[in-house]
């Protein structure tokens, strides 16, 4: 497996990560959505939350990238290009739920050693099964947005194109 | 949010900015005084990779400014405002997409492939939008 472009692992998956950001602000902000739920939520959890998902994206990009990167579109190959990224977006909805569930558990277990009293007794079998099933719907959603996302940087990338000509002057 | 933690969301963001715009007149001016070499390519590579860490930064603290501020209702003026200037850095961060893919297939190719715009052309584009979003960005702070 030949090993990604750095740059333009970097530019895709900052690209993908932004772009769903501001797809999410601006929708948020035209329904009036923002105004409610913005002030519930810390500057340092919000920071962490993106960090995570950067970084989420980024590895997934990388191994989404490999073996040619978006280059490969030049010579047919969009099909498998999107195939990937919805492994890799499939990745991603999974980890983020995972990691915030992870996150969630450990507080909760701390909070329970101590002061067993606020903390209801754990039911493991129906914790696991949900979370099973959580991270299950989160990486179908992030499946369909990573196929999505790969789309838009192929369209991206196609107009990108025009402006340049390989067939003649390059090296 | 805390002063201090809001003051430090506002400075990254107005830092960012700075970087943004700094940089882009930098290398369009650069590739306009020089043409366009070796090292005004590893100058546009350069500026792509801070672009984009920064670009990440810019909308956390985005987020951030807005809520020390309190997100307005859409249908008031300064939201209106808000939703143009969204609306802009929405064709911004497409536009920027776009050029850093054509500064990749040069990095590859070589300049002799650009036709249409110079690499110039496209950080001047870049440059003269950034200062628009400068000027809606300062209308929602002082009205």
């Amino acid at each position: 497996m030949a090993d990604a472009d750095w740059l333009e692992v970097w530019t895709v998956s900052t690209f993908n990560v932004v772009a769903l950001g501001l797809v999410g602000i601006i929708a948020g902000h035209t329904t009036g959505a923002l105004t409610d739920s913005l002030p519930n939520f810390g500057t340092l959890p919000g920071v962490v939350t993106f960090a995570y998902l950067w970084a989420l994206t980024l590895v997934a990009t990388r191994w989404a990238l490999s073996d040619g990167g978006l280059d490969r579109i030049r010579e047919g190959e969009l099909t498998t290009l999107v195939g990937r990224g919805a492994i890799a977006g499939a990745g991603i909805g999974g980890g983020f739920l995972l990691g915030a569930i992870l996150v969630g558990s450990a507080v909760a277990v701390v909070q329970f050693f101590l002061d067993p009293g606020t903390t209801g007794g754990l039911q493991v079998l129906p914790f696991l099964l949900i979370i099973l099933l959580g991270v299950g719907i989160a990486a179908l959603v992030g499946a369909l947005v990573g196929g999505v996302f790969v789309v838009l940087d192929a369209a991206c990338y196609w107009v990108a194109g025009r402006f340049v000509r390989l067939d003649a002057g390059g090296e | 949010m805390s002063a201090v933690s809001a003051l430090l969301v506002r400075f990254v963001h107005v830092s960012g900015m700075a970087l943004l715009l700094g940089g882009s007149v930098f290398v369009w001016y650069a590739c306009r005084t020089a043409g366009v070499g070796d090292d005004r390519l590893r100058l546009a590579t350069g500026y792509e990779w801070v672009f984009w860490g920064t670009m990440a930064a810019m909308l956390v603290t985005g987020v951030g400014n807005l809520g020390t501020l309190g997100a307005p209702g859409p249908a008031t003026r300064w939201g209106s405002v808000l939703t143009l200037k969204l609306g802009v850095v929405a064709v911004f961060v497409v536009g920027s997409f776009l050029r850093t893919f054509v500064v990749l297939t040069v990095e590859r190719h070589g300049i002799s492939v650009l036709r249409r715009l110079t690499l110039g052309q496209f950080y001047g584009a870049t440059a003269w939008l950034l200062v628009l979003l400068v000027g809606l960005a300062e209308v929602l702070a002082h009205g």
